[in-house]
């Protein structure tokens, strides 16, 4: 996955079409996933920092994720 | 490893959650990314969805930050907005604008926090997986603290700074992408330049700002998402 498609899909500019590809790039176990990872959440983070929105901490994403993860269960759903 | 995995229940596949049954996706075919992730989503792609909360995680908290400013009660409603998000994704009839509708509903949650002028902790059910994951992330150390606080805002200084660092030309392009919304074909056209070539300025510019704050970034790799 190069930076150009990443950038492309914080910016809008990525065709739908191609969601598949970058979803695959990012998929746990996928090789190069980790780092492609971090390269979006940096460029992320420079997408919203040019706008003034300060990061929060780097936590803030997994507890977002987990409280997902919770919610997702038959259990958290119910 | 990503520490993710260690806090999401095994999936029975690589493609999605296994909890509910997939929902059916459904809808127009979708002419952005966006639109294809959320069809994804209500299809059970687990990845889809946290795509798009990676995506627009700051500028919903932004959104809340506007009217409550508790950093904690931010944190809180801003999972509560993707959870409601992650629920009502279904009945979106317009996928391609996602971030319009969970603005909307950002502002409905910090509203309703505002008018309940309840206690957080008193009025959430008590969810004993929610309970074990949160407390797993607590252990994990990736709970928030002063340290990070601080660390955000050093990395976030170096950020501004390494913009203004930029050649003209580059600082341009991103500056009208990010501060005046234009797309890249407008860009192009104001600059008087190729859309591949404002393409590769703003890409450029961004690596050159990622590679400048790379070292503020490297101690907390292994929490990320």
């Amino acid at each position: 996955m190069n930076d150009e498609t990443l950038s492309a899909f914080l910016d809008d500019a990525l065709p739908p079409e191609r969601v598949a590809e970058l979803l695959a790039a990012l998929a746990p176990g996928a090789p190069g996933a980790a780092e492609a990872r971090d390269r979006l959440t940096t460029l992320q983070l420079i997408k919203d920092a040019l706008v003034g929105i300060e990061a929060p901490d780097d936590g803030f994403t997994l507890r977002i994720l987990a409280r997902l993860a919770a919610h997702r269960t038959p259990r958290g759903r119910a | 490893m990503h520490e993710r995995l260690a806090l999401t229940p095994p999936p029975p596949g690589p493609e999605t959650d296994g909890a509910a049954a997939p929902r059916a996706p459904g809808g127009p075919a979708p002419e952005t990314a966006d639109g294809a992730l959320v069809g994804r989503a209500i299809a059970g792609e687990t990845l889809a969805f946290e795509l798009l909360v990676v995506k627009y995680q700051r500028r919903a908290a932004a959104e809340i930050r506007r009217v409550v400013h508790d950093p904690a009660i931010v944190e809180e409603l801003t999972q509560d907005a993707f959870l409601r998000a992650y629920d009502g994704l279904p009945d979106l009839q317009e996928r391609d604008r996602f971030w319009p509708w969970l603005r909307t509903i950002c502002r409905n949650v910090a509203s309703s926090y505002l008018r309940s002028g309840q206690n957080r902790q008193d009025d959430r059910p008590a969810d004993p997986d929610a309970v074990a994951t949160i407390e797993a992330i607590e252990r994990s150390g990736a709970h928030g603290s002063v340290e990070d606080e601080v660390a955000a805002r050093q990395l976030f200084d170096a950020l501004r700074r390494a913009v203004a660092a930029l050649p003209e030309r580059q600082r341009d392009a991103i500056l009208m992408r990010e501060i005046e919304g234009l797309d890249y074909r407008s860009i192009a056209a104001t600059m008087g330049l190729p859309v591949n070539t404002v393409k590769s300025l703003i890409f450029r510019g961004r690596d050159a700002i990622a590679h400048a704050i790379r070292p503020l970034m490297a101690p907390t790799r292994a929490r990320r998402w």
